[in-house]
């Protein structure tokens, strides 16, 4: 994240960047999620074959495709929110020229022209009105990803339920301590994710203002 | 950036726009022809996008924005046509003529509002009320999709990058000397343009139109028997010279 800052030396990051990076960051969730999903596929199917050593186990199993189902939900509406404003920012700029371009022009050409404050208005309206849609794109944004993180907690908390319920498994120890480990995995993965995707919103937000 | 009348009769008139001291430094000197008529306006290869302010601001010294309604790109290059996304927000109703197989590459500029008119590989003529001009085909020179336009009335040649010259500074509109201008197109034209059939092919079908003046899109303007010296001196010269 530093490095794509500094690669800009001192410049304003491009608010498409942006958007763009955080719709790459936070798509790479939805794999993840489906890697937990397939994950609990596969602990279903140990606990059913473990009969009653699985018991313990096979009850979390749910909670674990619960969450990570909601995690496909809100990536996809992340993913969404990011690229309309990727698409968004672009249009923004293109106008933000639009309107560079006209204020250059002498002053009384748009005395003779009346035409040309039109166009300079709809330029700037539609910026404006881009960068509104940004706004609340980004709110909208900030409110997911806060869901994903509540979601990514839950996990955190199954995790030590799993290890629990995996040690009383007797002959599938082994196979459900290494579901516990992936989940584990996946939840770290997710965790720098929403990391980054708090980094990206951060810059957003100070762009916005 | 300069701008001035050519060559005028009762039907139309030809604008030039060029020579701007406020280009940014680093891009290439670049002429833009008008054709001005009662109540329309075309603006031939109306240039890149750093230029747009000053080309909208000589456009609008000549016709208002409604009533220029024809655009032309004799070919994709960003130089030609990279000012079209914004032209295509400024113009109300505008459209675009230019070669059939540039138009996938050319709507990559941004084209909402303008209609993109094929021109296809055998030229046609586009009819601006009071006159019509005709896109003559100069395909490979450089483009492989390429166009000059030819007024039968002032007998006017738009020849693109044919005739081009890369001279620093801020030349005269027209050539005076044309053995000295040799210097600044040799290298331009052996070099950008890739074919000698191509280029034959292009002479033949020029020298059978009357031709007052070819106006290329860089540097000086041809006048009386400089057009023939140039014609001559093309034809004599090889071109797609930079194969290793």
């Amino acid at each position: 994240m530093q490095n794509m800052v500094d690669s800009f030396n001192g410049r304003r990051l491009p608010p498409y960047v942006l958007a763009a990076t955080l719709f790459s960051e936070l798509n790479s969730t939805k794999q993840t999620a489906l890697q937990l999903s397939l994950c609990s596929k596969n602990a279903q199917a140990i606990t059913a074959r473990a009969g009653e050593w699985g018991k313990g186990f096979s009850g979390i199993t749910g909670y674990i495709d619960e969450a990570a189902k909601e995690m496909i939900i809100l990536a996809n509406k992340i993913g969404e929110l990011a690229y309309g404003m990727t698409k968004a920012s672009v249009t923004s700029v293109f106008e933000s020229q639009m309107q560079v371009h006209l204020q250059r022009l002498p002053s009384e050409r748009h005395e003779q022209f009346p035409v040309l404050k039109d166009l300079y208005n709809k330029a700037l309206a539609k910026s404006v009105r881009s960068q509104e849609e940004n706004a609340v794109a980004i709110h909208d944004l900030k409110k997911h990803l806060a869901e994903i993180k509540s979601c990514n907690r839950t996990l955190n908390s199954i995790i030590a339920i799993c290890r629990i319920e995996a040690s009383r498994a007797g002959p599938f120890q082994d196979a459900l301590w290494a579901i516990a480990d992936s989940i584990n995995h996946a939840v770290v993965k997710l965790s720098d994710r929403i990391s980054m995707g708090d980094q990206l919103m951060r810059l957003m937000s100070n762009y916005s203002q | 950036m300069l701008t001035r009348i050519l060559w005028e009769c009762a039907t139309h008139k030809w604008i030039i726009c060029g020579r701007d001291p406020n280009k940014p430094s680093g891009i290439i000197d670049t002429n833009q022809y008008m054709i001005r008529t009662r109540d329309r306006m075309l603006i031939l290869d109306p240039g890149g996008i750093e230029l747009f302010s000053s080309m909208l601001n000589c456009a609008l010294e000549w016709a208002p924005i409604h009533e220029i309604t024809e655009l032309f790109a004799s070919h994709q290059d960003p130089d030609i046509i990279s000012s079209l996304g914004l032209w295509d927000r400024a113009l109300p109703k505008a459209r675009l003529h230019a070669p059939w197989l540039w138009e996938g590459f050319i709507r990559h500029f941004g084209m909402e509002n303008t209609e993109y008119v094929r021109i296809k590989d055998e030229g046609n003529e586009l009819d601006l009320g009071s006159m019509k001009i005709q896109f003559i085909p100069a395909h490979y020179l450089h483009s492989s999709g390429n166009f000059s336009v030819y007024d039968p009335i002032l007998k006017v040649l738009a020849s693109g990058d044919i005739g081009a010259a890369l001279e620093p500074g801020q030349p005269p509109l027209f050539v005076e000397n044309f053995q000295e201008h040799t210097k600044h197109m040799t290298a331009f034209h052996q070099r950008w343009m890739p074919s000698n059939r191509a280029k034959q092919s292009w002479i033949n079908r020029v020298r059978s139109l009357e031709i007052d003046y070819i106006a290329p899109q860089h540097g000086r303007i041809f006048k009386g028997d400089d057009v023939k010296r140039f014609l001559d001196w093309f034809e004599a010269l090889e071109v797609g010279t930079a194969i290793r």
